[in-house]
């Protein structure tokens, strides 16, 4: 029999501060052997970081492990004092943390870094180290590595820096690697190289790896068993066949449901009701009569939006001289339009420029050149404010972060009878607090939420609540920004039933901006894919998906971390 | 600048009020007026005040009647050396206090650093100057009262450094003026510290298994170092400037004696070379933290390829 | 940098952390400096009616009292606890007359700075570009020169009295104001609540009066105690050198500075104890600045 490389036993870490004990980890028992990948999902507050950061007893101020087991190599490593845990950390576990930004000091060469840490794990001279270093760089696949044992990490990119680091946690050959969200900064093209190199690393040296992650297709591409976590406590453990194909526990059922697919188009996600409860809405609203309604066929154009040869450049660095200045193009002479009550999806890694043509028609920065058009009114250069602004009023926008999206000072009542006020909509008081609640109800909010504050609701009510603000001013066009990729999957999923509910019923239409392909092919009936502030392709979704043409289109898609791999 | 200073200074106030007997006759203050050419218009005085600063002549002091940057080049040295010492001693003092803070921020020595800096901080420069002269001079008797004392010279350098007995002058003075700048140091330090502990860099130097000395030694100081040299060679133009109340307290004979009797007197010219010459050496100042900025920072110094 | 964290992620929350910020309120060392703050400010209030005798009521003083010890009895019988200065008059009289005209001087310019600053920082801070660049650049200059400079620059220009100590230590102060509540303008104005409320197509002035001023306000209240503190240093300071507040209506300062000549004959008093009230007000007000941070930064809540 192998023997297990690593086996926690019944761990419960607590939180204790002087005004709440959090039981972060509860009763965790996990086993893993050599040359084995176990994957830990969960969403945020699952306990699975802590559990990472509990093993090489890093754990933050004021956590602390009240309860069970670390056996590493035949050592229980719980209680262990710092000094023989210094012998552990890095030559027998290494850890690979999130952000490549910020794990590496920035004014240290790497070559540096990699040489002290191999100095001090291994206790060899300067010379060894050194040549230890250039081999190990090799190793993550960096060229050219006796030059890049100059550079700072700043020069590094977000893929290269994240190399750096996996090499560092493997400078004192450990056995064990912890990796904590180890490709949740970077885009998806870096994402699976970096996947890739974790994986063939793991089977060249015969290490065990720990994957901490709440990307179910991350679990999918380099997993071998999974265990998902929910609130502190495991709820299932198996081979990443068998839970992700035929989940057992209702959690992991629903959070399977809940992963947009980019192999099929979906109406609705179904079954997802775990976490958030059930929150359909029972009553449609009749919108001949309703307040809603009013207006809201007035429009004749079948173009809701028309964006014609746009161009936005940004200044990077200022210089007095014109030829030393460095300008972004972040939107190239890019075209396209909307129909009436179609879903416009466009999609884009970081930086390709998508969030600035959103901000662009929702007039929220200056265009340099081009036109843009709101159901047939010119929005660009027209000296008339007042067509504008009754323009504009057409399109609200839904933005990224539900924690900055909302006035942390306002109240969930004022927050959206805001727009009720200054448009006049309503003729009194009472009015006004009918339509707030009609609103909040209408997105899933139940009255007491009026008097709150933003900060007393989770990242999915809030959005739920900006979604309810942008409605006040009774739109005809939402645009989407990233609307849920900071939210939980399960709560992502929620959140986009809504916005397709609210799209039948009131016949609006979206533009939904997002890097995250399966959400894409979800959400939209038509796709522009964007690249360095360019167009590369719009057709409709299903082409985009099945048949794509350009190469950049078929390069991202073959990228994406599916589910659907492991069949 | 130069034109802000120069109205600023000379368009409020009558120094000829200052210059004159009150009682005296009409013919005598316009004599007074024409002699020191204050009886033309703004411009011109300006334009002349701009050409003498081209040479180097920012006019002849009222009162002493000699040139004002000559008198100003003279006192300086007293007040480079007495701003220096005080910086000096609390960069030493300041920072291992303060990264001690940041690093235990529970611990009872802790609690100590930072009361005694929050004194540090309100306690008046000039009253502590006075109550240190009553208990080391009056009571005590172990350090002179006042001036700078005997000058020894090393290497060419003047300086009261090389004396026991200036050494003996100068502490009280330095302390003196060091004790707000200390405060102010451990308050950088230890708020640089907290700050460079929680980043992720840190915690994966520790995952590492790298030791806890190194890790403060080689990855914890060169980063808070880079704000505090920046603010500190800043602050160290504010020492200069509050120089004025312990060189009035412990009689220093350098700038700040000078320019308050100047202002009290409304002698323009020493004021108005006073200020040019805190001006460039701000000027200075701030150059010296650019090129101490790319020494210490690697991200300034080296340029990213994807940024 | 700690006031931009501060506020961005200042999600204090009055209904359900009251109880937290009770209980922080209530920390020994808040409530002993909020309680020595009271005091004092109950002292300057109602100086005429606590002090034992009106310094500058030339009917009471005599030059026969002058330099008395601590505990010595005047010629009117009154007991000068903290002995007598040089003209006679009682010093514990002295120092609670003269901790209002410094409270009044330090508050009254502060609140004149803190409303420039905060009309000027959010100015620059919600629109930006040009007109953020010529503000902050005067702000700059402002801020290179040290601020006791400044101040005894303008007062040796605009001469004697207390509306001009007023006058100067707000013009000293302003700049500082101006640059925290850019600062925080700006995070706060980068943030999506700003541009939803753009989006919904409120106009510039609604937006900055119901939107950014509130969320921008809370770095202010640290700074603006921290700022009271240093202005009555700053006062005291001016007034040491001779160019503070007139003779007639001394502070703090120029009582210390009324001292000077005497510390080498022994008087120590005379200087001792209102650089000891001095020292007392500008520490209190600092030490309860410093609990305000921690109280309002939920950062070091957890």
């Amino acid at each position: 029999m192998i023997k297990n490389l690593l086996e926690i036993y019944n761990l419960n870490i607590r939180f204790m501060s002087d005004q709440e004990t959090v039981n972060a980890v509860r009763d965790v028992s996990i086993t893993l052997r050599s040359g084995e990948v176990l994957g830990v999902v969960g969403e945020s507050g699952a306990g699975k970081s802590t559990i990472g950061n509990a093993i090489v007893n890093l754990l933050d101020f004021p956590g602390e492990i009240v309860k069970g087991k670390v056996i590493f190599e035949g050592q229980n490593l719980v209680g262990m004092d710092d000094k023989t845990m210094r012998t552990i950390r890095g030559k027998k576990i290494g850890m690979i943390f999130q952000d490549p930004q910020t794990s590496l000091n920035p004014i240290m060469t790497i070559g540096n870094q990699l040489i002290e840490t191999i100095k001090f794990t291994k206790e060899i001279d300067y010379v060894s180290a050194y040549n230890e270093a250039i081999e190990l760089l090799e190793s993550v696949d960096i060229d050219n590595p006796k030059l890049r044992m100059k550079s700072y990490p700043h020069q590094f990119s977000g893929g290269m820096r994240q190399r750096v680091v996996i090499a560092l946690s493997l400078a004192g050959n450990p056995d064990l690697i912890i990796a904590d969200e180890p490709t949740t900064a970077l885009d998806v093209s870096v994402q699976s190289q970096i996947l890739e190199l974790i994986k063939s690393l793991c089977k060249k040296r015969d290490l065990g790896v720990i994957i901490i992650t709440h990307d179910i297709g991350v679990i999918a591409n380099i997993a071998d068993r999974v265990t998902v976590m929910y609130n502190g406590s495991i709820v299932e453990t198996g081979k990443v066949r068998q839970v992700l194909l035929n989940p057992k526990h209702d959690y992991t059922k629903s959070l399977i449901a809940a992963v947009p697919r980019s192999d099929i188009k979906l109406k609705r996600f179904e079954s997802i009701d775990f976490i958030e409860g059930n929150t359909h809405r029972n009553k449609r609203i009749n919108l001949d009569n309703h307040w809603l309604g009013e207006k809201l066929n007035q429009k004749k154009s079948a173009k809701a939006i028309s964006v014609f040869e746009l161009n936005k450049e940004f200044i990077l660095k200022k210089a007095f001289f014109l030829k030393n200045r460095v300008n972004l193009k972040a939107v190239n002479n890019v075209s396209f339009e909307i129909n009436k009550g179609e879903s416009f999806g466009i999609v884009g890694e970081s930086g390709s420029g998508k969030s600035t043509i959103a901000r662009l028609i929702a007039g929220l920065i200056k265009v340099d050149t081009g036109s843009i058009k709101i159901f047939d009114q010119e929005v660009v250069n027209n000296k008339n404010k007042k067509e504008i602004i009754n323009a504009q009023r057409d399109v609200q926008m839904i933005f990224q972060d539900p924690y900055s999206s909302l006035n942390p000072r306002m109240r969930v009542q004022d927050i959206i009878a805001e727009p009720i006020k200054f448009y006049k909509t309503a003729s009194n008081y009472n009015e006004i607090r009918e339509i707030v609640s009609d609103l909040l109800n209408h997105v899933g909010i139940n009255d007491n939420a009026l008097l709150k504050y933003p900060s007393q609701f989770s990242g999915g009510q809030r959005q739920r609540i900006s979604i309810a603000r942008a409605l006040a001013s009774r739109p005809k066009i939402l645009i989407c920004d990233e609307p849920t990729s900071s939210l939980d999957v399960s709560v992502q999923a929620h959140v986009l039933n809504l916005l397709k509910d609210l799209q039948d019923e009131l016949g609006l239409t979206i533009l939904f901006i997002s890097h995250d392909l399966p959400v894409i092919r979800h959400m939209c009936d038509r796709v522009a894919v964007m690249r360095k502030g360019k167009i590369c392709e719009i057709n409709t979704t299903d082409s985009i998906f099945e048949k794509p043409k350009h190469s950049y289109t078929k390069e991202l898609l073959s990228l994406i971390p599916k589910i659907e791999s492991i069949n | 600048m130069s034109l802000i200073v120069f109205f600023m200074i000379n368009f409020v106030g009558d120094p000829v009020d200052m210059l004159v007997n009150p009682e005296s006759l009409p013919e005598e203050i316009e004599r007074v007026r024409k002699d020191f050419g204050l009886d033309q218009p703004a411009h011109i005085q300006y334009w002349k005040f701009l050409q003498g600063a081209m040479n180097g002549n920012l006019g002849n002091s009222f009162i002493f009647g000699r040139p004002a940057l000559a008198l100003i080049v003279e006192r300086f040295p007293a007040t480079l050396e007495l701003a220096t010492c005080a910086l000096i001693i609390a960069i030493i003092v300041g920072l291992p206090l303060g990264i001690f803070a940041g690093l235990k921020p529970n611990s009872f020595g802790t609690r100590i650093i930072m009361s005694s800096s929050v004194l540090g901080i309100s306690i008046p420069t000039f009253w502590l100057g006075l109550m240190m002269i009553i208990v080391f001079s009056v009571i005590l008797g172990w350090l002179p009262v006042s001036g700078r004392g005997e000058i020894g010279s090393f290497l060419g350098i003047q300086s009261s450094l090389f004396t026991y007995d200036g050494l003996l002058h100068l502490i009280m003075p330095a302390t003196n003026l060091a004790l707000f700048k200390i405060a102010m140091v451990i308050r950088l330090a230890r708020a640089g510290t907290e700050e460079v502990m929680s980043f992720d860099f840190i915690k994966f130097a520790r995952a590492r298994g790298l030791p806890s000395k190194r890790i403060v030694r080689f990855h914890l100081l060169p980063n808070i170092l880079i704000p505090i040299v920046t603010v500190l060679a800043i602050e160290f133009g504010t020492l200069i400037a509050f120089a004025t109340v312990t060189e009035t307290i412990f009689a220093w004979p350098g700038l700040g004696k000078l320019v308050i009797d100047a202002i009290i007197n409304l002698d323009r010219p020493i004021v108005v070379a006073y200020l040019m010459f805190v001006v460039t050496l701000f000027l200075i100042l701030n150059l010296i933290v650019d090129i101490m900025y790319a020494f210490l920072d690697p991200r300034v110094r080296v340029k990213g390829e994807d940024q | 940098m700690s006031e931009i964290k501060l506020i961005s992620e200042n999600k204090i929350n009055i209904g359900t952390n009251s109880k937290i910020l009770l209980r922080k309120f209530t920390r020994p060392s808040t409530l002993i400096s909020l309680g020595l703050l009271f005091l004092i400010i109950f002292c300057a209030l109602f100086a005429s009616i606590l002090a034992p005798t009106n310094p500058y009521d030339l009917k009471v003083v005599s030059i026969l009292d002058s330099r008395l010890s601590p505990g010595d009895k005047m010629l009117n019988g009154t007991v000068a606890w903290l002995g007598t200065d040089g003209a006679g008059r009682d010093v514990l009289s002295a120092i609670i007359f003269g901790l209002r005209t410094s409270l009044v001087v330090a508050i009254s310019s502060a609140v004149i700075a803190l409303i420039v600053g905060l009309f000027v920082g959010l100015i620059a801070g919600f629109y930006g570009g040009k007109i953020d660049a010529f503000l902050m650049r005067i702000v700059d200059i402002q801020l290179s020169f040290p601020a006791i400079l400044v101040a005894l620059v303008l007062l040796a220009l605009l001469g004697k009295g207390i509306d001009k100590v007023i006058i100067a230590l707000a013009i000293v102060q302003w700049a500082i104001y101006a640059r925290t509540v850019r600062a925080a303008a700006i995070v706060e104005r980068n943030k999506e609540y700003i541009q939803a409320a753009s989006c919904l197509g409120l106009s510039n002035s609604l937006i900055i009066w119901k939107h950014l001023l509130p969320n921008s306000i809370s770095p202010l209240i640290v700074l603006a105690t921290l700022q009271t503190a240093h202005s009555i240093s700053i006062e005291a300071t001016l007034s040491f050198l001779g160019v503070g507040v007139p003779i007639t209506e001394p502070s703090l300062g120029s009582l210390i500075s009324n001292g000077f000549d005497f510390i080498l004959s022994g008087a120590y008093w005379i200087t001792f104890f209102p650089g000891l009230m001095l020292l007392a007000t500008v520490a209190a007000i600092n030490i309860f600045g410093d609990q305000l941070r921690i109280i309002l930064n939920p950062r070091v809540n957890r």
